[in-house]
């Protein structure tokens, strides 16, 4: 082969190759209509126009990796400002945001507002904080929800499209929602030219239960406004109408007046049923305390290490077993005897449920029905394990002193919850759930 | 004929470059429509930018600060305030003593506002940073408070002065032979206390991590601190030999302002400390 022919060869594969490479038509098709670019952009214009075009603003519930909790509520602007209201600090302020990109559509709250209490790296511990984010990578909008990422914990944040008046409902539920975990009360009142009325959110948190005379309750529906709230089915108290409720800066608190306000009470006025009775006769497990208790719970669960549970007994039959043993020479006699005994008692158990010896740490001596709701109880002994050092422990204390406070118990009843709650403490309150064995019994081993 | 082929070969390459259709360019993602100004930023862009060419950013840009810290913006009630003492305190004091176009030449084209201070994993604080003169970072900024002087000097007035140094030497060098002076530069200066470094002839702990930051440290503080408590500092050491190269050192700096930039230090720290009652005075 002379060099020529060598030579076009090698021309003709190249030229090939170049043909090979130059095809017109895409191999690879776009999985997207258009670029990454113009894709971000439309994302942040959508954004942009859709957190402006809500007339009451976002609500925004915020958990922090934490696990710190606030609650917010924000009102986009034409330009840059965002006006915040936060739960923590009840008040609204301006701050700006912007529309970015950053790893993909970032919106940024950009200069310090009550978001950035979450972020703060002077909050303890010191260089951290709460290690919330103040930037956030928007992954979807919709009229209702925008759901964004933390730019740096990437926790999941949604902002909520808010009702007329969100802040109203933020603050209301803080005062009245005793599932919110905010240290309140249980129990509200309002008072109108010398007439009482109980005040309870209701179940579904939509409604309020408005008890005017024993039994005599007015559900209605709230309807939150700038303002404060409606209720959409007035009721009558000291000859008022009663429709509209504001909220003051001043007290914190909602009224229908400066004087007629929702205030925090220990007891209902009136009573809430034969709730006493229907409790009376079993024994019942803890399973959710007040804010108010908790810290002697967690108290509780640290000096004590193999606690494991509360249970309440309220005029419990109770099968008490003797087992006698005696021992002549080299013969051992048992006989064994019981009893059926009526306990009340507050009892800590410890890494045992309802079986052993002894375990009526805080026994009491009787049960004074003071209303129909409402009940006193008497204590008498403290025994059983621990006792002495469950009644030492200064924290500890307070749980069996709230169970025995001298004013006594209101027993309220919603579906099959059951709560008691302190007549001293309106804060002060045990969720309970029914016990599942039909009679304990409790064994006690005697020697002669 | 290899010619031929050749050139055959080119205009194929060339037709083939010429790819038949062709993606539309997008419009550009740089927003270049007019930014809406609020009251604090048209009091930076009268006091900063115009007469000085300074940006002053107190909203978050993530691409401007350090990866990995916590930090959050600072409160924007702060950013005028702030700016206003280090506008009388800082550049007035250098506008007088060296200039307008000394101060134009050599200032630090941005400013960055953090509220937050800038805590270390180790526990410890970075109080400001200097990008190669360029921009200087300011932290705690929410911590401002004009009436206490001891912290206004701490966390930003020296901080300003010892970053401008570092410009003014990166611009024209000192006399290499400052290092000299006396002997003792350590990568462990967190070892040392402040009057342990004095006791060897260095003005702060933070001296003893070189010649450059030495040099900074010696001007910094000489003018914006009292000559009262210069004196104080000087005449409590102890040991003869660093006693007589700090004032050597001092000597140096003098010498150094003077010729590079025809400045006195010790009119320049009359008219910084005037300005620093000033600030003081007027907030009580």
């Amino acid at each position: 082969m002379n060099s020529a022919t060598l030579y076009f060869k090698k021309i003709a594969f190249i030229v090939l190759l170049i043909m090979g490479f130059s095809s017109c038509s895409r191999q690879v098709e776009d999985i997207f209509d258009t670029p990454a670019t113009e894709r971000t952009a439309k994302v942040l214009e959508n954004c942009k126009t859709t957190l402006q075009n809500s007339p009451n603003g976002w609500y925004l519930d915020y958990t922090t990796p934490d696990g710190y909790n606030a609650q917010f509520v924000m009102k986009f602007s034409q330009h840059d400002s965002v006006l915040t209201y936060a739960d923590f600090s009840d008040i609204s302020s301006y701050s700006s945001y912007s529309l970015n990109y950053g790893q993909g559509p970032v919106l940024s709250f950009d200069s310090y507002g009550q978001l950035h209490t979450l972020s703060d790296p002077e909050t303890s511990p010191l260089g951290l904080g709460h290690g919330g984010d103040f930037e956030f990578i928007i992954l979807s909008v919709s009229q209702d929800s925008i759901i964004l990422s933390g730019r740096k914990n990437r926790d999941r944040v949604i902002l909520h499209r808010a009702i007329s008046g969100e802040a109203n409902r933020i603050r209301f539920m803080k005062q009245m929602d005793v599932e919110s975990g905010n240290n309140i009360s249980f129990f509200h009142s309002l008072t109108i030219g010398g007439d009482k009325a109980d005040i309870l959110l209701a179940n579904d948190k939509k409604k309020l239960e408005i008890t005017i005379a024993d039994g005599n309750i007015i559900s209605s529906e709230i309807k939150y406004t700038p303002l404060g709230f409606d209720l959409l089915t007035p009721v009558t108290i000291g000859g008022v109408t009663v429709d509209k409720f504001i909220w003051s800066d001043a007290t914190k608190k909602f009224g229908i007046d400066a004087t007629s306000t929702i205030e925090a009470s220990n007891s209902p006025s009136f009573s809430t049923g034969s709730t006493v009775d229907q409790v009376l006769g079993a024994y019942y497990n803890l399973t959710e305390v007040s804010p108010a208790l908790s810290p002697n719970f967690v108290t509780l669960k640290s000096a004590f290490a193999n606690y494991r549970e509360s249970e309440i007994y309220l005029n419990v039959p109770t099968k008490f077993v003797t087992k006698n043993i005696k021992v002549v020479g080299s013969e051992t006699t048992v006989t064994t005897s019981d009893t059926i005994i009526s306990i009340i008692s507050y009892s800590f158990l410890f890494d045992k449920a309802n079986v052993g010896t002894v375990w009526n740490n805080f026994k009491g001596s009787k049960i004074t029905k003071l209303r129909g709701d409402q009940m006193l109880l008497t204590q008498s002994i403290r025994d059983g394990e621990n006792a002495s050092e469950l009644n030492t422990n200064k924290t500890v204390r307070n749980i069996p002193l709230f169970f025995y406070n001298t004013s006594g118990l209101t027993v309220f009843l919603r579906d099959s919850d059951i709560y008691i709650i302190s007549m001293k403490d309106g804060k002060s309150w045990l969720k309970l759930k029914k016990g599942v064995l039909e009679m304990p019994i409790q064994t006690l081993v005697k020697t002669l | 004929m290899k010619k031929i082929a050749t050139k055959l070969l080119f205009s194929l390459l060339l037709l083939s470059s010429i790819s038949c259709t062709k993606e539309k360019l997008s419009d550009s993602i740089i927003d270049t429509n007019k930014p809406f100004l609020n009251e604090t930023d048209q009091w930076i862009r009268t006091n900063y930018t115009n007469p000085y060419n300074i940006e002053v950013i107190y909203k978050w840009n993530d691409g401007e600060t350090t990866i990995g810290k916590n930090l959050i913006p600072p409160k924007e009630e702060m950013v005028k305030p702030i700016m206003k003492m280090l506008d009388s305190v800082w550049i007035q004091s250098y506008i007088k003593e060296g200039g307008l176009a000394f101060f134009k030449k050599l200032t630090p084209k941005q400013f960055l506002l953090i509220g937050s201070p800038s805590y270390n994993s180790d526990g410890s604080r970075t109080q400001g940073t200097a990008e190669g003169g360029r921009k200087i970072v300011l932290y705690a900024v929410d911590w401002y408070n004009p009436a206490n002087k001891a912290l206004i000097w701490e966390e930003y007035i020296h901080v300003i002065f010892h970053e401008f140094g570092h410009i003014m030497h990166q611009t024209i060098n000192y006399d290499p032979d400052y290092k000299n002076t006396i002997s003792g530069y350590t990568a462990a200066w967190t070892d040392f206390s402040d009057t342990q470094a004095r006791e060897k002839g260095f003005i702060t702990a933070y001296s003893l991590s070189g010649p450059d930051e030495d040099f900074v440290e010696v001007l910094s503080i000489f003018v914006t601190t009292s000559p009262a408590s210069w004196d104080v500092t000087i005449s409590a050491i102890q040991n003869p030999a660093a006693k007589a190269a700090l004032i050597a050192k001092l000597d140096k700096v003098k010498t150094y302002m003077n010729s590079a930039w025809n400045i006195d230090i010790y009119s320049l720290r009359t008219t910084v400390n005037e300005a620093i009652d000033r600030v003081v005075t007027n907030t009580k």
